[in-house]
């Protein structure tokens, strides 16, 4: 984004140049769109002119469900980004809480919907629910955003401050927050599609009006174009939103300088550390403890705290009891009731093989489309309009299609993961690839270097770091996608079998899933913490 | 906060409760005060004597035409209630609503969920059926349909989650080779159907089946009450404390009585009941009058079902909603074969009494 990073400094015509590729992207994307309309699927896909004038004519009923949407999103974008901004302000003196906090957050994002539903269903009315999954939704990444942006200040700054007689207070407003902006509008901006997802999602739980219900009337009806008129008006709003954003920061604080920032990068180390084999395995050990301790303590004050949430929520305790001890009444795969712990694993172990596959394909995509476009900046410009659109279509509209085009095993599975990830390793690898020194570049050049090796050479190792911050964020976010499409599109892994154990009241069921795919979320992340360790490590 | 936040449904009272909450809410700490707050919930809440809360399973469409007009038409107020109507969704908890007292009156779809919770402790009863008869059909193609249970092995049938295991049972009762048939989750979409993706979808004669007509697409119905799979549907139900307590119990009496006052005259008359729709919910979610006429319609024959052509021909104690012996003991069957455990004390008409 370096070449747009002051799109008012430059010439007109530049700009309208820039212009160029992404409408050219619209107007194949379109062409596309009317050949698959008249093809094989045409019964699922509409024509795009009976789109338009299905909106046209749904115009009046776009507003009203709009305005309850974005007020429930926006709300909770402020509630989300308010609490992990204070958050990561309030442990600023204390680097190892912070570094829990954040781990913690990790189960924010993983917490399966299916669970939460009736826990928010039962403690709060009204558009409360998409309230509180839109901050769910975002509070994640922008506390990473926020503690990245806050610790990664120049040191010199904050000793020139405390010296002169400034007290932390002062660091903070002086230095940490002003250097802090740029990477917590890169954080801010990732959530705000998030945001609206979430809202949407809630609006599922019950509701009289809201994108949500309104998407959830046109598919029941069997009104394709009408449900495409909606996917079309909130992947604009999720745009709209993603792209306003820095705007609304230059003209608020018009001395910001650069946004580019790479979202979930570690900040500089805390200190020496002791690098000894036990002192590491004993750090570890520590660090897992306290996590596991963190998550167990949030659960069970979640469900100590939500009135009447003993009804629907079930305890860490009572869900080690029904692991040891108890049975389920689902009908498993093979028919008979069995023991929930194996049952139970042979789900999750289901569910961690299609978020890996569909991990793997994201990545991979990711890294070489970003590698291309950084190679052709046309080529990024082309890409971004899409990779945009395809973070902000709700999936729950968009599933029935993708199931018609790739099935319903694996290969739709892999797509939905890897359209959730591609968007933020995208764009956090090409950032990183920006950063690139030119002088490292030059000299490549004056040895005769082939395009390849500054790929191999340079490119690569240079933006390793921020590939692995990604797959931090990443991995919890495929788990999560994972859960989504076998609801929605395979019926089997644990996102299928919790939600047929939440239609039977089998709570404990349900919350038994939710330890274990807390756990096996946790350990993803930690597992990309310490890929990200090493290499580090290396190239320090 | 902000104003636009606010339901049009929401009271002063309640949009303070939400306003408090969110100001809780910035004290993220000091989470317990807020969240005890708001369970008192409205459930109890709106004290002056006569209001209460419906929770139903669907988002507002003809399958709770009744209500509506009820509502519209003022059957309840003439009763002195108040009552308000929160609706529901694919991700929609309707059985804890009732378990928790958050509302007083609960509409489940299929009355599986709410067996399956009282078998695992809840205090709940059944206090009418919405439907009389099940209008759960396998919807088929016309060009290819299915026209027999058997005739599913080696297809594909789309299903939603929560009836994944009733659809197993049934199929085993019918004599299908289970590992012949590919379940897949469609939920409550139609579409997949359409595409001839899946051979047949589970969903309601009433439903499905309309709107895929209203766009040329020709179905096949066939209806499971017609293979030995009939039960009640759409069914009220009550927390046993609602039904002890005198003054709850008179609530939900006149409820249920307004509530068949109000199915009584969409029955009567369905083009009132469709504008009734059309003007509470239409413009918001872009329901269309045509579609809603005939989704009535076609719900209309399994509201009005009897057990047996006796209830219709004697109105009064046995009118709408009112569970027969008969309908008690088909509904007992079919659960029972699904491996649910319950018995004749699920079910009461005495809200239903005259």
């Amino acid at each position: 984004m370096t070449a747009t990073a002051r799109p008012f400094a430059r010439p007109l015509a530049a700009r309208l140049r820039d212009l160029v590729p992404p409408l050219l992207t619209v107007l194949v994307l379109a062409v596309a769109w009317q050949v698959m309309a008249t093809g094989a699927f045409g019964s699922l896909v509409p024509k795009p002119a009976e789109v338009l004038g299905q909106m046209r004519d749904d115009a009046d009923y776009y507003g009203p469900n709009v305005s309850v949407t974005m007020a429930s999103a926006l709300q909770g974008y402020l509630w989300g980004n308010g609490i992990a901004i204070a958050l990561a302000l309030c442990t600023l003196p204390f680097p190892r809480v912070q570094a829990l906090f954040e781990r913690v957050a990790v189960g924010a994002i993983a917490l399966p919907l299916i669970a939460v539903a009736p826990l928010l269903a039962i403690a709060f009315r009204g558009s409360m629910p998409s309230v509180i999954l839109a901050a769910q939704a975002v509070v994640f990444t922008t506390l990473v955003a926020a503690i990245l942006g806050l610790t990664g200040v120049d040191r010199t700054s904050v000793d020139v401050v405390r010296a002169s007689g400034g007290s932390e207070w002062t660091v903070i407003r002086r230095v940490r927050l002003p250097a802090a902006i740029p990477s917590l509008v890169a954080g801010l901006q990732v959530a705000a599609p998030g945001a609206i997802l979430g809202a949407i999602i809630g609006e599922y739980m019950g509701g009289s009006e809201g994108l949500g219900v309104a998407m959830v009337q046109a598919q029941g009806a069997f009104d394709i174009p009408r449900a495409w008129g909606l996917a079309i008006v909130t992947s604009l709003l999720a745009a709209a939103a993603f792209l306003a954003l820095p705007l609304v920061v230059r003209t608020a604080l018009p001395w910001t300088r650069s946004m580019d920032t790479v979202l979930g990068a570690r900040a500089a180390r805390l200190g020496r550390r002791d690098t000894r084999p036990l002192a590491r395995v004993r750090r570890a050990v520590l660090s897992v403890a306290a996590t596991v301790g963190g998550v167990v303590l949030g659960w069970w004050l979640l469900v100590l705290v939500v009135p009447g949430g003993s009804a629907v929520a079930r305890g860490p305790w009572e869900v080690g009891r029904y692991f040891l001890n108890g049975d389920t009444q689902l009908v498993t795969a093979s028919g008979e009731a069995e023991d929930p712990l194996p049952y139970m694993l042979s789900s999750l172990l289901r569910t961690i093989g299609d978020a890996g596959v569909g991990f793997l394909v994201g990545l991979v995509l990711a890294v070489a489309m970003a590698v291309v476009a950084h190679e052709f900046p046309v080529i990024e410009r082309v890409l971004m309009p899409i990779s945009i659109a395809l973070r902000s279509i709700p999936i729950v509209a968009a599933m029935p299609l993708l199931a018609l085009m790739f099935g319903r095993g694996i290969a739709a599975v892999t797509v939905l993961i890897a359209v959730m990830t591609f968007f933020p390793i995208l764009v956090n690898v090409l950032l990183a690839m920006r950063a690139v020194p030119r002088s490292a570049g030059d000299l490549l050049n004056a040895v005769g270097a082939k395009r390849r090796h500054h790929i191999t050479k340079l490119l690569i190792p240079y933006a390793l770091p921020a590939l692995l911050a990604s797959v931090k964020i990443a991995l919890p976010l495929s788990i999560g996608a994972a859960m989504v499409a076998e609801w929605l599109a395979t019926g089997y892994g644990l996102g299928a079998s919790m939600t047929v154990a939440a239609t039977l009241s089998d709570y404990d069921f349900v919350w038994g899933g939710v330890a274990i795919v807390l756990l096996a979320s946790l350990m993803a992340y930690r597992l990309a913490g310490a890929l990200e360790d090493a290499a580090i490590g290396r190239l320090e | 906060m902000t104003h636009i936040n606010t339901p049009p449904r929401m009271g002063r009272r309640s949009f303070l409760r939400m306003t408090g909450q969110g100001a809780a809410l910035l004290t993220a700490g000091s989470a317990v005060p807020w969240l005890s707050g708001c369970g008192t919930g409205s459930a109890d809440g709106g004290s002056g004597g006569g209001r209460l809360t419906v929770k139903l399973a669907w988002i507002p469409n003809a399958e709770y035409a009744g209500i509506f007009v009820g509502a519209q038409d003022g059957l309840y107020g003439k009763q002195g209630l108040n009552v308000d109507i929160l609706p529901g969704g694919p991700n929609s908890a309707v059985v804890p609503m009732v378990t928790t007292n958050r509302v007083n009156i609960g509409v489940e779809a299929i009355p599986e969920n709410v067996a399956t919770a009282v078998a695992r402790g809840a205090k709940l009863k059944i206090v009418g059926a919405g439907l009389r008869k099940s209008p759960e059909s396998w919807i088929s193609l016309a060009d290819r349909p299915v026209k027999h249970p058997k005739d599913i092995e080696g297809k594909k049938l789309g299903i939603t989650l929560a009836g994944k295991n009733t659809a197993l049972v049934f199929m085993k009762r019918n004599g299908v080779d289970v590992g012949k048939v590919k379940l897949v989750p469609i939920q409550f979409d139609p579409a997949p159907l359409a595409a001839r993706e899946v051979d047949a979808i589970w969903g309601f004669a009433s439903n499905q089946p309309v709107s895929l007509e209203l766009r040329g697409i020709k179905t096949y119905v066939m209806p499971l009450a017609d293979f030995g799979f009939n039960r009640m549907q759409s069914v009220f139900f009550v927390s046993e404390k609602t039904l002890s307590d005198r003054a709850a119990r008179e609530r939900a009496r006149k409820f249920m009585a307004g509530s068949r006052q109000g199915w009584e005259a969409a029955l009567r008359d369905q083009r009132h009941a469709t504008d009734v729709i059309m003007e509470k919910y239409g413009a918001k979610l872009g329901l269309k009058p045509n579609e809603q006429a005939k989704s009535l319609a076609a719900i209309a024959p399994y509201v009005g079902a009897g057990g047996g052509s006796k209830a219709s021909a004697a109105p009064g104690s046995e009118g709408l909603f009112w569970m027969s012996d008969a309908l008690i003991e088909e509904t007992i069957t079919s659960l029972t074969s699904i491996g649910i455990k319950l018995d004749r004390s699920l079910f009461t008409n005495e809200l239903l009494g005259g």
